[in-house]
């Protein structure tokens, strides 16, 4: 497997822990578990420590100091692969610290262990004989911990070696020693922002040329920005003043239209290659971080929610575009106008320069200050006006049971009050707006009267020109711009590396389920399938799936049965290898199936499921999708077997018909049939069926069923389905009661001895009866 | 917040029977007890039988506390709801009382120290909370004001973070300026 398995073991010992082990043992034996808990019996916040050690599991209140950051756990690369005999989550308390213990019992009595979510709180709870016992509380925070906790009491009572998945451990940042949040690897304070600009600007490689253009251009820019004051200075001193020198007045004129010219054209063609280079730079950004994703495994979309995966994918490559495209490059102009207005101006008036620029640090305070409050305030805005739309999609899309439910008058009421409520911070912000706007212009301009009142002064003594004092008010204006527009360009810069870093973590991410080292080629699988000890959740604490031991032969048809939520989509997950089983081994013709090099894998396993998934496009290149180079004369075929080739000619365009998004212009029973052939075609070797007929007609159903029989044969089939009845032809069925499989047989076993089974089929006659009474 | 049972049970309810046959068993008071078993389980005593380990559940966590609450095994079969914790003997209701402050940790914020953006800037919109509770100190992230601040009819505010913990300010005016202040700059009250 990957590197993490590569972890230490000895999870203690810390230098900055540096709490010597031996100093953190009583006398006796050295615990096998500890782990640190936040709540105290009575419902309080408090620290309590969880210990196994000499045979018996005691928790205690402890007088020494919360471990800021939980102890070191296996670090990536350091020390031998964790051996199970010991997990220590926290540091033991030194016995001179320990109160207590308010909580002590044998591991013999133990049978085993789970954590048992309450609301805002958790508790590990130990099934003993008498039942289940509260042993410690924590919040919801710390379940992840206790879930392995439970799983090393759970081996420790019965002796075993722990059931745990090294990739659960928690992981550490290898820099600092913090731990890590679940699934990311990125340790926010040890971000090193000055690289992760370096590997932004890195896409801005393939586009060197524009940017040196761009720079160019922008020094240009604000050396020619320099030119029109001087301009005006030579005009007041040299022509106005004086009031001679009339053929002076034309050509400073001219020069003044030159300038003016130079500049704008300048600014139109900087923005042009700017934007291109900038969106493109994005636009690559945006690529690769959209193959990383397809790359990544199913478990990684669920642990991180499609909202926040389109929201990197869109809103944080656009904050970077705007970034790279606006806030850079205007930084960039900003600051280096800056910096040439004030050499120009000390080099006129170094004093006038130094009084002027005495309300510059409050603009900068004040900007700081207010900035934030303003953006608060409009992301408030914004969600308001999101909750609004929220009422217009709600009613709009559910107009019929509105309709229906004659809720007409009560939908105008709800959207307006949102309504109102908006009008209301709307009104709030501009008013803020209105406020802050001209306060800080008067801030910023305070400097201006400052030049007007010295600079007066030194005009009227003829210590200086008329002129140059008028160029000096223009100057300071463009100083004054930069200091306000600063303090938001350097949050601009931080938020943008925050997005970078979250779409640049995407990248990194190896995926869960990745191919083996020296994976094993398996061109044509037989098709036996086994579950040795499977155990698996999607959260590691909370398991779904255990003790699944399951011997399926080449060619055999399994159904499996159950509640919904009893784990028979979990199974179909692990046999599709979409998740690994983090306990326990699956092989396939007594390969494990981590092993067997992914693409064959792939390649013999067909899936036909409950939710039949088109993509718009003609039916053709829908039954072909997972070989694309199949022949015209193959997919009908494919087509003709699961019963969907007359249909198919039936239509007008044939198999060129576009079956729309999703396949919402065909109806349910023809995306089965087309879903049907799309696995024929594949030709796998194993062949997964969720529920493969829904709400249709008999006869659809029937012709449904007869495909499916034609495909089932000969290769080696898992089957869910909710309506018994369809399993039939199933060789034997595999009943799942809350993760487990409980019973296991052929239906006319299974029906005899009268248990799991047997109450479903039984519940589900009567649910049918049930419904023929209703509907007759 | 009173953890108590001091919420208004269903009174409308009693009046018309749940319609028969389909499961619901409705527990009266005065037939039941709770009483703590020796490893701090819950022992439901019923005219006709006692259950060993039961769970409490409040069926309307927010609009009604102290009515409704269903009477489960461990395993989450339902034995009964019992329409108001009120009306049990002392005994039985202070181990009621006790079992949901257990189960609904929702600490009561006595005074809100600091709110501040967790990026330097406020982009993003998460906030760091610094919050001095009846169970104690406490830091929540919140990765946005709108979702994870809830405005419940009868004024109180339920806050929670991004690791599922749940914290009540029982209303505005048990604040401190301070802290009303402080809270005002991050969410409309």
């Amino acid at each position: 497997m990957s590197g993490s398995e590569a972890n230490s073991a000895t999870i203690l010992a810390t230098a900055d822990e540096a709490r010597p082990p031996d100093a953190a043992q009583p006398a006796g034996a050295p615990a096998t578990l500890c782990a640190a808990a936040n709540l105290t019996e009575a419902g309080l916040y408090g620290r309590r420590w969880l210990v196994a050690e000499d045979g018996r599991l005691r928790v205690y209140g402890a007088g020494g100091r919360w471990p800021e950051n939980l102890p070191r756990g296996p670090a990536a690369g350091a020390g031998p692969p964790w051996d199970g005999s010991h997990l220590l989550l926290a540091v033991p308390p030194a016995a001179a610290e320990r109160t207590g213990p308010v909580f002590d019992l044998a591991l013999s009595e133990v049978r085993g262990a789970r954590v048992e979510p309450l609301v805002g709180a958790a508790t590990l709870l130990l099934e003993t004989p008498a039942g289940p016992v509260p042993c410690i509380r924590f919040t919801p925070e710390l379940s992840a911990d206790f879930g392995l906790a439970a799983r090393m009491i759970g081996a420790l009572a019965r002796g075993e070696p722990p059931r745990i998945d090294p990739r659960d451990l928690p992981q550490h940042c290898p820099r600092c020693g913090r731990r890590l949040q679940p699934g990311t690897r990125i340790c926010p304070p040890c971000i090193d922002r000055g690289a992760v600009l370096r590997r932004l600007l890195g896409y801005a490689g393939p586009y060197r040329w524009k940017l040196a253009a761009v720079t160019a251009l922008m020094l240009t820019g604000v050396a020619l920005s320099l030119v029109p004051a001087q301009i005006n200075r030579a005009l007041v001193d040299d022509v106005l003043e004086p009031r001679r020198n009339l053929h002076l007045l034309g050509l400073l004129v001219l020069a003044m239209l030159g300038t003016q010219i130079a500049g704008r054209g300048l600014s139109v063609v900087q923005g042009y290659i700017g934007n291109s280079f900038g969106s493109r730079i994005v636009g690559d950004i945006r690529a690769s971080l959209w193959g990383s994703l397809q790359r990544l495994s199913l478990g990684y979309f669920d642990k991180a929610q499609i909202g926040n995966l389109m929201s990197r994918v869109s809103q944080d490559t656009s904050r970077m575009q705007t970034f790279l495209t606006g806030s850079a490059q205007q930084f960039l102009v900003q600051a280096m106008q800056l910096l040439g207005v004030l050499a120009v101006m000390l080099a006129m008036n170094w004093r006038l320069t130094l009084v002027v620029l005495i309300p510059a640090p409050f603009t900068v305070v004040v900007s700081r200050a207010i900035w934030p409050r303003i953006r608060r305030l409009d992301r408030r805005l914004w969600h308001t006006v999101s909750r609004l739309n929220t009422v217009v999609n709600d009613a709009l899309g559910g107009i019929r049971v509105v309709k229906a439910f004659g809720q007409e008058g009560r939908e105008v009421a709800r959207f307006g009050g949102v309504n109102g409520e908006l009008v209301a911070r709307n009104i709030t912000v501009a008013n803020m707006m209105s406020l802050f706007g001209p306060s800080f212009t008067f801030v910023a301009g305070f400097g201006t009267l400052l030049v007007w009142y010295f600079g007066g002064i030194l005009v009227v003594h003829r210590h200086m020109d008329l002129g140059t004092l008028l160029a000096f008010a223009t100057y300071l204006g463009m100083v004054l711009q930069p200091l306000t527009f600063g303090s938001r360009l350097i949050t601009d810069l931080t938020t943008s590396i925050t997005s970078a870093e979250r779409v640049f973590e995407v990248m990194d991410t190896e995926p869960d389920v990745g191919e083996a080292a020296a994976p094993v080629a398996m061109p044509r699988i037989e098709g036996r399938v086994s579950f040795a000890g499977v155990e698996f959740g999607y959260v590691s604490h909370l398991p779904v799936l255990r003790d699944i031991d399951l011997d399926v032969a080449a060619g055999e048809m399994i159904g499996l049965v159950g509640h919904s939520g009893a784990g028979k989509s979990t199974m179909i997950n692990l046999i599709c290898r979409l998740y690994d089983a983090g306990v326990g081994t699956i092989t396939i013709d007594g390969v494990d199936i981590r092993r067997i090099r992914q693409d064959d894998l792939r390649r013999q396993i067909g899936v036909v499921l409950q939710e039949t998934f088109l993509f718009d496009g003609s039916i053709a290149e829908n039954i072909a999708y997972a070989r694309p180079d199949a022949d015209p004369f193959e997919i009908m075929e494919a087509a003709r077997i699961a019963n969907a080739h007359d249909f198919i000619l039936g239509k007008p365009e044939g198999y060129d018909t576009r079956v729309g998004e999703r396949g919402m212009r065909l109806s349910g029973g023809e995306r089965q049939r087309i879903a049907i052939a799309r696995a024929i075609l594949h030709d796998p070797r194993i062949l997964i069926l969720d529920e493969a007929t829904a709400s249709v007609d008999s006869e659809t159903e029937r012709q449904i069923q007869e495909a499916v029989g034609r495909l089932v044969r000969g290769r080696t089939t898992f089957a869910i389905a909710h309506r018994l009845s369809t399993l039939r032809s199933a060789h034997r069925l595999a009943v799942f009661d809350h993760g487990r499989i409980v019973e296991i047989g052929t239906h006319d076993a299974l029906m005899d001895r009268r248990g799991v089974y047997y109450r479903l089929v039984k519940a589900q006659q009567d649910a049918h009866a049930a419904r023929e009474v209703v509907v007759g | 917040m009173t953890v108590a049972m001091d919420g208004p049970p269903g009174v409308g309810a009693t009046a018309q029977p749940a319609p028969a046959a389909v499961g619901l068993r409705r527990l009266e008071p005065g037939s039941l007890q709770l009483r703590r078993g020796p490893r701090g389980e819950v022992r439901l005593l019923l005219p006709d039988r006692c259950h060993l380990a039961v769970t409490l559940t409040r069926a309307f966590p927010l609009s009604r506390p102290g009515g409704w609450i269903a009477i489960r095994e461990r395993d989450g079969a339902e034995v009964g709801l019992l329409p108001d914790g009120a009306c049990l003997d002392p005994e039985s209701r202070t181990c009621a009382e006790e079992e949901l402050r257990l189960r609904y940790f929702t600490p009561t914020v006595t005074a809100i120290l600091d709110i501040r953006d967790e990026v330097p800037g406020g982009r993003g919109g998460g906030a760091i909370w610094e919050l001095e509770t009846d169970r104690g100190p406490a830091t929540l992230h919140m990765p946005n004001t709108n979702e994870h601040v809830q405005t419940l009819p009868d004024g109180r505010i339920l806050l929670t973070d991004r690791a599922g913990n749940r914290y009540e300010i029982a209303g505005l005016g048990d604040l401190d300026p301070a802290s009303r202040r402080r809270l005002a700059q991050f969410v409309w009250l």
